[in-house]
């Protein structure tokens, strides 16, 4: 099975010239996806977008809110400071897009995008297609409902 | 993660002689030179400029804030410039920016980058910051007067 045969198509992405606030509009629309990919003008993928690099952003009060989310290496002192309402026009997402992240080709094997998960703790990884252009994102519930519709049972 | 662990004197220019924003951030970005932390100025300008493009920094009451995450930078900088003439930045308030804080990061640094950047609006913000802004005589007494207000 490949990937493209699982995947979520019906994906949101952004540009990086969207305002910090637009973004979080994104966010809490779309909060299953716990992820963004950023695209230029020719759809290529070149970024992505994760609500941990926002905390970097926010007071100890909201962030706590975030707590139950399953994420790694935050550290207290990132709590400590107070955003300004300016800053939803300031930052962009340029600014707090990851460029350094890894993506799945469309024609990759399931059990490919499984060890690739697993290796680099990703829940979901954004697919792209032979000229890099986003097509959509894979997450591990993805991977399990595919291989039991495969089996019949549902 | 304090603006005055990263900001020296050094980096600080108390009257720009930049008359345009390409200018101010050729200035600023001149003096980071001289941290040894620049590892290619041109692209470090070219950088600032491509994020300007995509919005401007220059947040209102005559403050910006051209920032940029690029391989043309090793760590993380920071410099100030002071304009009294003020410069056209095509701010959101469409006012004259005075007071430049110029920051550049490893693509790789976006936690202190983001802090970073956090802080420093947070900061100018403040009214009574940007009087003691206008007021300071020499860059020792730029770095005195953020330290002061950090701590509030």
């Amino acid at each position: 099975m490949k990937v493209s045969d699982a995947m979520k198509k019906d994906i949101i992405k952004v540009k990086r010239s969207l305002p910090l606030r637009s973004l979080l509009m994104e966010f809490r629309d779309f909060h299953t996806h716990p992820l963004i990919p950023v695209v230029d003008d020719q759809e290529h993928l070149i970024g992505m977008v994760y609500p941990e690099n926002l905390l970097d952003l926010l007071r100890p009060q909201h962030a706590k809110l975030f707590r139950n989310i399953p994420f790694t290496e935050i550290d207290e002192d990132a709590f400590d400071l107070d955003p300004i309402p300016s800053m939803g026009e300031l930052i962009i997402v340029d600014d707090v897009m990851d460029i350094n992240f890894i993506s799945i080709k469309e024609e990759s094997f399931l059990q490919d995008a499984y060890k690739m998960m697993r290796l680099h703790k990703k829940e979901r990884l954004p697919v792209v297609n032979d000229e890099n252009k986003i097509v959509g994102i894979l997450g591990i519930f993805d991977i399990i409902w595919r291989m039991f519709k495969e089996k019949g049972i549902v | 993660m304090r603006v005055s662990n990263y900001l020296k004197e050094k980096f600080c220019f108390m009257a720009l002689k930049a008359q345009n924003k390409d200018e101010a951030i050729r200035e600023i970005v001149s003096s980071l030179d001289l941290s040894g932390k620049v590892i290619d100025q041109e692209k470090f300008v070219n950088d600032i400029l491509e994020r300007e493009s995509l919005g401007s920094t220059g947040i209102g009451h005559n403050v910006a804030v051209p920032h940029a995450r690029t391989p043309a930078v090793k760590g993380f900088v920071i410099g100030f410039g002071r304009s009294g003439l003020g410069i056209d930045f095509k701010a959101l308030d469409e006012e004259k920016v005075n007071f430049i804080f110029l920051m550049g990061a490893d693509p790789s640094e976006l936690n202190l980058y983001l802090r970073i950047l956090a802080e420093l609006s947070k900061l100018l913000m403040n009214n009574s910051f940007r009087q003691a802004l206008i007021s300071a005589s020499c860059a020792k007494e730029v770095i005195a007067i953020i330290k002061k207000f950090e701590e509030i």
